[in-house]
């Protein structure tokens, strides 16, 4: 438990389980960024990506981040009994 | 034979083979409250992430997402990114309800959180929550399912004809099937949807502009350029604030997960994996919405003026001379998107109404084989009563389901404290719960007094929600510990 009271891992977590699920919070933690936030240049039109708007591959390389970033997360998880 | 029969006969063979597949899945599966809500708890990943992608996508993702493409232009690319970040909360709180589901026998969301804050008002509460949030969503997709068949066979097929029939099947395969029923139609009607959306979605632009790319360059060279610059446009057509764009991804990810019927899935999963496996999987099902959208902007320079937008779909099957079995296909995909999210919608209608509503709010006690014979009565009457509205309604639906919406995001801290703060009490739990339906309804019914312009309303909500719990909580005493416990340990 920390600091707030919030109960984020259980005890029997193991430090390697817990160090890759820090670095997707990381990684989730950017893109919820990249897509909240009007960074300059990217909530424009050019350069045109796969012929879509910028703005709009810049979104779709948010959906990828967050895909790899779950892949890793899960290929960390502990086997189940 | 004419076009709009050849469409019409892919229509009914869709139909056909949905109700097949719902009807033979009920042999799969115990005669339980657990079975018919549950599926006895076995569902695999395959299962999961159709059921998953297809209730999420429903006659709004073909018909309405097009349409804000097409007025809004890269507006719309909030869904895309709201749907994205708000599944990822699942991975984490998801097994913790499934574990939570099997040992102490919960099959819908108010389960979990009435055990945790031991409260029969917040079942109830949670009930009628639901039940306003389901009735407008439900009749948005049948009017849906009767539209697009009325528009291809122009008007041949009537709307009231063409709604009851697609829902007469729905009623039909979850009242014998249960989940099952949900679960095996969505793997089919998935599959379709994902593949008439991805050619529809580049074969439209390709035939009409020579292609993706050179179709954004026209817009972008065009007097349209405006609703390529982010973040798009309003629905009055003028530039959409950053605020309006950001709130709403933030306040429609939160509460993504909160729906009951999504949430109730945990419960369905054969395990941990299965279910981890499905949010991993998922962004491969959410990245549809790039070609879907892409329908809507193909129409952008070709066809201005369509009012309303939401009809630009059926407008350009119309329009373009298409064949006859394109825009049957392309209907049925319509059909599959609206059913597979009215099939899930009214499953757990009846099981909120009759596990959270009869037994765990009013306190009636029923047993397993009466519960499903209740659930199946709610389903059937529902449907029944959704129809009527359908027929008779006009305005005011999607603003009904807006409001529920905000309402259902209320959900999030209480689902958050349940399973990661243990120093959250029944009080604050309540207190913030009610507060933050009421303060979003408030907002919502008075935009005027919101103190940034075009914030959605749902933050305002969320805000003093979490605030009032942390505050009440941190004022009474904590709840017991075993249930607590249960809960942040489960």
């Amino acid at each position: 438990m920390n600091k707030l009271g919030l109960h984020f891992f259980s005890p029997s977590d193991a430090p390697k389980y817990r160090r890759t699920r820090t670095l997707f919070l990381i990684i989730y933690a950017a893109a919820v960024s990249a897509v909240l936030f009007p960074w300059p240049k990217v909530w424009g039109i050019y350069p045109m990506v796969l012929g879509l708007p910028f703005l709009m591959f810049w979104m779709v390389l948010a959906v990828v981040a967050i895909f790899l970033g779950l892949v890793l997360l899960y290929r960390s998880e502990p086997e189940e009994n | 034979m004419e076009g709009w029969l050849i469409a019409l006969l892919i229509c009914l063979a869709y139909l056909a083979v949905t109700l097949a597949t719902g009807i033979m899945s009920g042999f799969r599966v115990s005669k339980s409250v657990t079975g018919f809500v549950a599926a006895d708890r076995s569902m695999n990943t395959v299962v999961l992430y159709f059921v998953m992608g297809a209730s999420i996508f429903s006659s709004f993702a073909f018909l309405g997402g097009p349409g804000w493409a097409y007025s809004r232009g890269v507006a719309s690319l909030y869904i895309l990114a709201y749907g994205i970040v708000g599944v990822v909360p699942l991975y984490f709180f998801g097994p913790r309800v499934r574990r939570l589901g099997e040992k102490f026998g919960f099959v819908t969301q108010a389960e979990v959180l009435a055990y945790r804050f031991d409260s029969r008002a917040l079942s109830i509460i949670l009930t009628l929550l639901s039940a306003g949030a389901f009735l407008p969503y439900i009749v948005i997709q049948m009017k849906g399912a009767g539209l697009i068949l009325e528009t291809i066979t122009d008007g041949r097929v009537p709307f009231a004809v063409g709604a009851g029939l697609s829902y007469a099947v729905v009623i039909i395969y979850v009242v014998f099937s249960g989940v099952l029923g949900v679960g095996w139609t969505n793997m089919f009607q998935g599959m379709f949807m994902m593949v008439i959306a991805w050619f529809l979605g580049l074969y439209l632009p390709i035939k009409l502009y020579g292609g993706v790319g050179p179709m954004f360059e026209q817009i972008a060279n065009s007097d349209k350029a405006q609703m390529l610059v982010a973040p798009g446009l309003d629905a009055a057509g003028d530039p959409w604030t950053w605020a309006a764009f950001s709130s709403s991804i933030v306040v429609s990810g939160l509460g993504f997960m909160m729906w009951p019927h999504l949430f109730m899935r945990s419960f369905a999963a054969k395990s941990d994996r299965s279910l981890r496996r499905t949010v991993v999987m998922y962004p491969t099902f959410q990245i549809f919405l790039i070609p879907i959208l892409l329908i809507g902007f193909s129409g952008v320079l070709k066809y201005p003026g369509v009012n309303p937008a939401d009809s630009i779909v059926p407008f350009l099957l119309r329009e373009l001379t298409l064949s006859p079995v394109l825009v049957g296909l392309v209907c049925a995909g319509t059909l599959a998107a609206s059913m597979s999210t009215g099939d899930a919608i009214l499953h757990s209608a009846g099981s909120i109404a009759v596990r959270d509503g009869l037994v765990s709010g009013l306190g009636m006690k029923i047993d397993d084989a009466r519960q499903r014979f209740y659930i199946r009565l709610v389903v059937v009457m529902l449907g029944i009563t959704a129809y009527g509205l359908a027929l008779v309604l006009d305005q005011g639906l999607v603003d009904l389901l807006l409001m529920a919406y905000g309402g259902i995001v209320q959900i999030f801290p209480l689902v958050f404290a349940t399973f990661y703060w243990p120093r959250a009490t029944k009080a604050g739990a309540l207190a913030g719960l009610v507060t933050g339906i009421v303060v979003n309804t408030f907002f919502r019914l008075n935009p005027e007094f919101s103190p940034f312009a075009g914030m959605h309303e749902g933050v305002y909500g969320l805000t003093l929600n979490t605030l009032v719990l942390v505050v009440v909580s941190l004022l009474t005493q904590p709840d017991p510990r075993d249930r607590v416990k249960a809960c942040v340990e489960a």
